[in-house]
């Protein structure tokens, strides 16, 4: 197994200490499977334990070691040492609060996230001894791609709309509220769509589709709000045409 | 924990601990390995009362949330690999080479280990409620009748 040495410029900041953020060298020899994470770890384990950033599951899966590495939002655990090369640099997902070095506050996102009702609301309630609501494999196809959103939070990073209009909901908020009005088992579309068919939502989106780019579960959030935006002009027109079907 | 001086370290008790686990606890067992285990996650548990916190922060310590969840694994580790040295029989994911049968007479429960503080955990069982899956063996060989 190669080792390698390399250098890590990671943005230190204690909000009980310092006036503001500040770059920190940490010169280490990693291992040529490492990943930006493994580096942390270490730098954590053996030079620094005051280093403070969130991490989990080490598999792309639970979506917390999100951070910027030399400007790319990425999450921590995929992005391998080797193909980078000088010194890397590491700071905070862009566009949320710093609450301490590589921690960033979220509540932005998660309150957002609250708003769209990401969850089933059946379209028809059934006693719970009537059985399973079922699903053809078609029917799954229609949402399955959004329904792999880890909540990572990348694609907030990514998104420039949201860093000039911190309202916008944001790109995982409107795929997972469209993922579940995809859904054929689900019945909340209309709840839903005041949140992602307003100004603040959906048509906030200038397209840039930074991030779909940036998106480590490939799910496509631009693709999601553009069919919401088809979605809500339809709804328009009928509204406006045949008022008197109801939504 | 101590406020300074103190020799110990989160990671390396940690490291420690993970390494008598993988060596000892894990799906093939022994008597002798289990011995030596219990001994040392003994040892790590009175040595974690040394570990220093090098972040004295307020806001997000993860130093001391990982020295905090440390303590909690070594609690875990300990009743662990006591419950499976008390338990002189091969079931499932614990295969204990010296016992290699299954011993359903002393053995059809479930292990409840009882914290003991700073004590060893006290290994207990209860009975198990079989709803539908009826215990027999597991032979994947294609000998078995």
């Amino acid at each position: 197994m190669s080792e390698r040495a390399i250098e890590l410029e990671v943005l230190r900041y204690n909000p009980e200490t310092d006036r503001e953020p500040a770059f920190q060298r940490y010169a280490i020899t990693c291992r040529e499977e490492w990943v930006v994470l493994d580096a942390l770890n270490h730098i954590k384990e053996n030079v620094d334990p005051t280093l403070s950033y969130r991490w989990s599951c080490h598999m792309a899966v639970c979506g917390s070691c999100g951070m910027m590495i030399n400007g790319e939002p990425k999450l921590a655990c995929k992005a391998f040492l080797r193909e980078y090369t000088g010194v890397i640099r590491v700071e905070p997902l862009r566009h949320f609060p710093v609450e301490r070095d590589l921690v960033t506050v979220i509540d932005d996102f998660m309150e957002k996230l609250k708003r769209v009702r990401p969850y089933l609301m059946p379209k028809d309630v059934k006693a719970l001894e009537a059985g399973e609501y079922r699903q053809t494999p078609a029917q799954l196809n229609r949402f399955k791609q959004y329904s792999m959103c880890i909540n990572c939070m990348l694609c907030y990073a990514a998104c420039p709309e949201y860093g000039l209009i911190p309202k916008y909901i944001g790109p995982a908020a409107i795929a997972l509220a469209h993922r579940w009005n995809q859904d054929s088992r689900d019945g909340g579309r209309a709840a839903r769509q005041p949140e992602i068919a307003a100004t603040e939502g959906a048509w906030e989106c200038s397209f840039v589709g930074a991030c779909s780019e940036v998106c480590p579960e490939h799910v496509d959030p631009a693709g999601a709000i553009q069919q919401v935006k088809i979605r809500s002009t339809v709804d328009w027109y009928q509204e406006h045409l045949m008022p008197w079907l109801k939504k | 924990m101590q406020e300074t001086g103190a020799t110990e370290t989160v990671a390396g008790l940690r490291k420690e601990m993970m390494h008598t686990m993988e060596q000892h606890a894990g799906i093939y067992r022994s008597g002798e390995g289990l011995t030596a285990a219990c001994a040392t996650l003994a040892d790590l548990r009175s040595r974690y009362g040394g570990v220093e916190l090098h972040d004295k922060t307020n806001v997000y310590n993860t130093d001391l949330l990982q020295a905090l969840e440390l303590g909690s694994m070594l609690e875990c580790a300990e009743a662990v690999a006591q419950s499976a040295l008390a338990r002189r029989e091969s079931r499932g994911a614990h295969q204990r080479l010296d016992f290699a049968a299954r011993d359903d007479d002393k053995y059809l429960r479930h292990s409840l280990a009882y914290y003991g503080a700073a004590q060893t955990p006290r290994v207990d069982y209860c009975d198990v409620v079989i709803t539908r899956s009826k215990p027999g063996v597991r032979d994947y060989s294609g000998g078995h009748e």
